[in-house]
């Protein structure tokens, strides 16, 4: 279907994220301040059948893959259902779930028959000390069942890390050994100044070439896996005796802006049409004074031509610092 | 062969996942009996049982011109697909409806439509009035009745 | 047992019918130390709203759309609503 979303760069925007909820049950330290607990009001987050109304229209407009995230997702009471509904989105052909596994345990079987296909399990350490010190909780073991569980049940199951020069870069080669024995992609991130910590500083990123540094030193060869989707954040890698495959979202060392395929909800109603962008698009309002499907997509079509260049361009002014945005308000 | 195996496995798939295929919704839309009526729409169904709650112009605190319906939206859906998948353990039914409508409405109006397909006429009969009961007294909506004089939340039922 | 739980948690809770508009708002916000029951949130709740006191055998607490124990423990992650007799239908 040809897509409307289209900005003066000539991206088009076929993927979107979807933040239900600002909440999380963890504190990690890069995310959210300890003894955070200010959240939208429930007056102000969507509630799903508005959800629902705007992932369809942005369905027509040319959207065919969705992310469920959050702050933590499986923290929305009865998620399962909106994933049912918009499951039945015309189409939409692909859902994903980004979670740190904590709930995900339970809950397995009814989002695999809420109609969700992938999920991608946030992970970034195996030491369990250092877990609860950088999540503020005791859940190493919880979140390791569910990669588990997730992959028995039939999921697609990836796993994200966010890796931190100093916290967790020395755990870098033990995450490609994990990819290597289980066969599930590990996909590293580079540490995005998007921390509601304020603790991002430049000579915290540890860049993917220095992750490939340590993975080839460490195991061998990788190189680039010849089948990518090139507007994806992750490029795939493999290693060269074939077991194992690793990504790499390099978003600061390596921006791919100029490939971006992806606009945001977030839960308490703005659209976004990139995660540097602050505040977003009022969406909830035009919703909430009773504009008509035509309206709101026409309201998103133009939103959509004014998709700034990126974080290359801050990059480029060396305006780089940190809390540029809160991710638990915008979702991964 | 295949294709026939296929085609078992796809009823079969179909049968256990049909409870999610149902309308049911919590809305302030007005409510529309045509759509209803497609959404129930089966071939191997003899049978059709719609309830329509209506406002009436009396309550128990006088003439009543309006109601006012208020509802914990996604719990009371949760709720009422219980309900439904309730019903379709007890009954062989084939389509299922399920709208409310919150907001305020006028007499004549209507709050509720429940709808039933079966093959057979007791099961429409029995799952509609099975399901139009337990949505009374088991799905977080409230009730406000508006008369000349007053306005006054309905005495109702605390959930389990 | 809960270990996402800070020292102090500001716990929202909903309210719906006569409830809210007894308070007068549709969410409501108690500062609770971290890691307390579901009686401990009421009793805080009647005691900044008073005009909620005779009515407080007359709702249920939910948490995460379940209908909940007195002893449930919950935690600003929660979602929490009181829900007076329903009456729908």
């Amino acid at each position: 279907m040809k897509s409307k979303l289209i900005d003066n760069y000539g991206r088009i925007a076929k993927k979107l994220r979807i933040s239900v909820t600002d909440k999380c049950n963890m504190r990690c330290g890069y995310c959210m301040p300890k003894n955070n607990t200010k959240w939208f009001d429930s007056t102000e987050v969507l509630c799903f059948e508005e959800i629902i109304r705007l992932s369809s229209i942005l369905a027509n407009l040319g959207v065919e893959k969705i992310r469920i995230t959050g702050g933590e997702p499986l923290v929305r009471p009865l998620i399962e259902n909106l994933i049912k509904s918009i499951a039945k989105i015309p189409h939409i052909k692909n859902i994903g779930l980004t979670t740190n596994g904590l709930l995900l345990l339970e809950r397995v079987e009814k989002l695999k028959s809420s109609g969700l296909n992938s999920v991608n399990i946030s992970l970034d350490s195996f030491k369990e000390d250092r877990f609860k010190m950088m999540t503020g909780i005791n859940g190493l073991g919880k979140v390791i069942s569910s990669i588990q569980k997730a992959r028995e049940a039939g999921f697609d199951v990836k796993i994200n890390t966010v890796v931190i020069r100093g916290w967790n870069d020395d755990e870098v080669v033990e995450f490609a050994n994990f990819a290597r024995r289980t066969g599930i992609t590990v996909r590293f991130i580079e540490f995005m100044p998007l921390d509601g910590t304020g603790i991002w500083r430049s000579d915290l990123v540890f860049s993917k070439k220095e992750m490939i540094e340590k993975l080839e030193s460490g195991i061998g060869e990788v190189s680039p896996v010849l089948e990518q989707e090139i507007s994806a954040p992750a490029k795939v890698y493999s290693f060269s005796d074939g077991i194992g495959t690793v990504g790499f979202i390099p978003s600061v060392t390596e921006p791919f802006c100029n490939q971006c395929d992806r606009i945001r909800l977030t839960s308490d109603g703005r659209f976004l049409t990139c995660l540097f962008e602050n505040p977003g698009y009022d969406i909830k309002s035009y919703l909430r004074r009773g504009a008509s499907d035509e309206e709101l997509s026409q309201y998103l079509i133009q939103c959509m031509t004014m998709k700034q260049e990126g974080i290359v361009s801050l990059i480029r002014i060396n305006g780089l610092k940190p809390k540029l945005n809160l991710m638990h308000t915008i979702g991964g | 062969m295949i294709p026939l195996l296929l085609l078992v496995m796809k009823l079969l798939f179909c049968r256990q996942s049909a409870g999610d295929e149902f309308l049911i919704r919590v809305t302030t839309n007005h409510l529309s009996l045509q759509e209803v009526m497609r959404e129930l729409e089966d071939d191997s169904a003899g049978a059709l049982s719609i309830f329509m709650g209506n406002v009436r112009n009396r309550g128990r605190y006088g003439n009543v011109s309006e109601i006012y319906y208020e509802a914990y939206s996604e719990m009371a859906e949760e709720k009422m697909r219980e309900i439904e998948n309730e019903a379709q353990t007890k009954w062989a039914i084939k389509k299922l409806v399920a709208i409310h409508r919150i907001g305020n409405l006028k007499v004549g109006e209507t709050s509720i439509i429940i709808g039933v397909s079966s093959e057979h006429r007791n099961e429409a009969f029995e799952a509609c009035k099975y399901i139009i009961n337990n949505v009374k007294t088991r799905v977080p909506i409230w009730k406000k009745e508006i008369t000349d004089e007053s306005q006054k939340w309905t005495d109702g039922i605390l959930l389990e | 047992m809960r270990s996402d739980i800070p020292d102090n948690d500001k716990i929202k809770v909903r309210l719906f019918a006569n409830l809210r508009e007894l308070v007068g708002e549709r969410e409501i916000t108690i500062t609770v130390p971290g890691g307390v029951t579901v009686s401990y949130l009421n009793n805080e709740i009647l005691n900044k709203y008073p005009q909620l006191k005779s009515f407080s055998n007359k709702f249920v607490t939910s948490v995460n759309c379940k209908v909940t124990t007195d002893d449930t423990v919950i935690t600003s992650s929660d979602e929490i609503a009181l829900l007076p007799p329903v009456s729908g239908g």
